[in-house]
């Protein structure tokens, strides 16, 4: 038992000592990056960003540009104490012959809380002249425009994103930043 | 281990002060020797083999146990097992019933079931395909079909949950052809026990599963035609 | 080796594996979800969501937007808003558990929060429902537990939790749900 033994039995197993101090690490980081990977790409991981107020390329369609306005209360609606309106308008195109499917965009804080809203076309009620579409759903191949409102709290001052998620582009979708 | 000398003195070896205790230890337990070479040991497995075939026979032999098949109720009677209490009251044969869910096609017609129920488990229970009284209560004639619509009675809630120890009368509804049943026949309906089962590893929680026979409840059917007041009208507001 | 010792070792290495499996967490605490405690009136927070239990009501009917029911209910009355997000931010967990038994908030009310979506710092208020057996108003005590989440399975996500004695409830005849109000703040 003394030291010069033992430092024997760790130079006599040097290189096996040596392979599995790269091929443990190794083993956990592969299998880890692997699941992570498999995670991120089922979900909405990977944005395709355009510049404030240009348009951008997006599963076979152009979008933008976007433009985000608040909205005065329509007639019939009190907003919740505390709150605004705000509504974004986006330009679509599709390029190709193909329509395009995408879900209600939802807007996103950039920076802060990074909070995210859903869009309330049926919460503003009769009042409210929504836009034609709220969705991609059945809007064809023709240019058109999504018109979404949603309702923030006061204290949401931006900047903003839209975001826009077309199923199957995933993990990929499309970030629209809005005004200043 | 090795066996140090001290722990098996009956091995003899030198001798020494701990001879005449050997002995005397020796003689006193002679009489369990000659006691045990006297036991058969060569009848061993025979003898077990007796007291077996002796204590099978005593619960009815070795041939299969006669399951008690389902007891046989009448409409009104109560079937308990660990999760449901249910009593089928009524059967009735109707136009249609969207109140419970089911749409039909010409040439079908609703079969329905009024039934109370109450869950005697500890936690809600729904009633959606595959759960509770969808999977507890069939037709005979129709057994793996589970019902096509259910409905609370009073308020026409659709799937509605049942809460622990809270009764609730039901309608399941089955689409059927309209020539299937008839006015005053005797509907057999099919009571099942389901067991409960308790997840591990990759499910958790706990389920009720696996519905075996349990009773069979006899009905006869109403037909009440497209339906006026006799049938099970459930409108919004509907009070007990 | 004195003789005594294999038995000494094997003692300790017995305690010691009851110890040990005393300590051992249960096989569902790496999934627990994340309580947090309220009281009436106070706000409480998880992750995604906060809730003010505003009252709680016992009776022996109810209504609902023209609907009635009789029986034996709890009317809780809340303020609920969702934090962060609001995508499939739905208050989709309520439960009540009394006496041993779970009960899980009524889908009977045509208009109650069970289920209804939340908005970002801006509470909804409302009611939830729950319908309990005959009996549940007579115990002289009845130590009970409520929690509210978002996901139908709660694991992993945080769970409101008020802790109440439904005995302390004076029962009334009748109530009615608070209609749903986007009351904002």
């Amino acid at each position: 038992m003394t030291g010069g033994k033992r430092r024997g039995w760790w130079r006599r197993n040097a290189w096996p000592l040596a392979a599995c101090a790269v091929l443990l690490p190794a083993v956990f980081g592969i299998i880890g990056w692997a699941e992570w990977d498999d995670y991120f790409s089922g979900h909405e991981s990977r944005p395709i960003t355009a510049q404030p107020n240009a348009s951008i390329d997006y599963a076979g369609a152009s979008w933008g540009p976007a433009e985000i306005v608040e909205l005065p209360p329509p007639e019939g609606y009190a907003p919740p104490a505390g709150s605004r309106i705000l509504e974004v308008t986006v330009a679509v195109d599709p390029a190709d012959d193909d329509p395009i499917g995408c879900l209600p965009p939802t807007l996103h804080e950039m920076g802060g809380a990074e909070r995210q809203w859903d869009e309330r076309t049926y919460e503003l009620g009769e009042g409210y002249e929504p836009g034609e579409w709220n969705s991609c759903a059945g809007s064809g191949t023709e240019p058109f425009a999504i018109v979404v409102p949603f309702v923030v709290p006061d204290d949401a001052v931006g900047p903003f994103a839209l975001h826009i998620v077309v199923a199957e582009r995933v993990p990929e979708y499309l970030r629209l930043p809005l005004g200043p | 281990m090795a066996a140090s000398q001290g722990d098996e003195p009956q091995q003899g070896g030198p001798r020494g002060p701990g001879e005449a205790r050997q002995t005397v230890s020796t003689r006193r337990f002679r009489w369990l020797r000659a006691a045990s070479d006297r036991v058969p040991t060569k009848w061993f497995a025979g003898i077990a083999t007796g007291v077996f075939l002796a204590a099978t026979a005593a619960f009815g032999g070795l041939a299969t146990a006669t399951e008690a098949g389902p007891v046989e109720l009448e409409a009104g009677e109560e079937h308990l097992n660990e999760q449901l209490a249910i009593t089928v009251q009524r059967a009735v044969l109707i136009d249609e019933l969207s109140e419970t869910g089911v749409t039909v096609e010409p040439g079908q017609r609703v079969l329905a079931l009024v039934v109370d129920a109450e869950n005697r488990w500890t936690e809600p229970l729904p009633t959606r395909r595959g759960y509770s009284l969808s999977s507890s209560i069939a037709l005979a004639d129709r057994p793996a079909e589970e019902p096509g619509g259910i409905a609370r009675f009073d308020d026409s809630t659709w799937s509605p949950w049942l809460q622990p120890g809270v009764p609730m009368t039901a309608v399941l509804a089955w689409v059927v052809d309209d020539d299937d049943y008839a006015d005053g026949d005797e509907l057999r309906v099919v009571l099942n026990d389901e067991s409960l089962y308790t997840g591990s590893f990759v499910t958790s929680g706990q389920s009720w599963d696996d519905p075996r026979p349990a009773a069979i409840v006899t009905v006869p059917i109403a037909d009440v035609g497209a339906g006026a007041d006799a049938e099970p009208q459930a409108e919004d507001g509907g009070e007990r | 080796m004195k003789r005594w010792m294999p038995g000494v070792a094997g003692a300790a290495l017995v305690v010691a594996a009851w110890g040990l499996s005393a300590v051992t967490p249960s096989e569902t605490a790496a999934e627990e979800p994340f309580v947090v405690s309220a009281n009436i009136g106070d706000r409480a927070s998880g992750r995604n969501i906060s809730v003010t239990f505003t009252d709680l009501r016992a009776a022996e009917a109810v209504t609902n937007d023209g609907w009635h029911a009789d029986g034996s209910w709890l009317l809780v009355d809340l303020e609920v808003e969702a934090l962060r997000s609001e995508e499939g931010t739905l208050l989709s967990f309520a439960t009540l558990d009394v006496g041993g038994r779970s009960y899980r908030a009524s889908e009977r009310p045509p208009e109650s929060l069970f289920g209804s979506q939340l908005a970002i710092d801006l509470p909804h208020s409302g009611s939830l429902a729950f319908e309990l057996p005959a009996t549940a108003f007579e115990a002289s005590r009845a130590q009970s537990v409520l929690r509210l989440g978002l996901e139908s399975d709660p694991r992993l996500d945080s769970l409101i939790e008020l802790r109440f004695d439904l005995a302390d409830l004076e029962v009334e005849t009748e109530a009615e749900l608070d209609p749903i109000v986007w009351v904002g703040r």
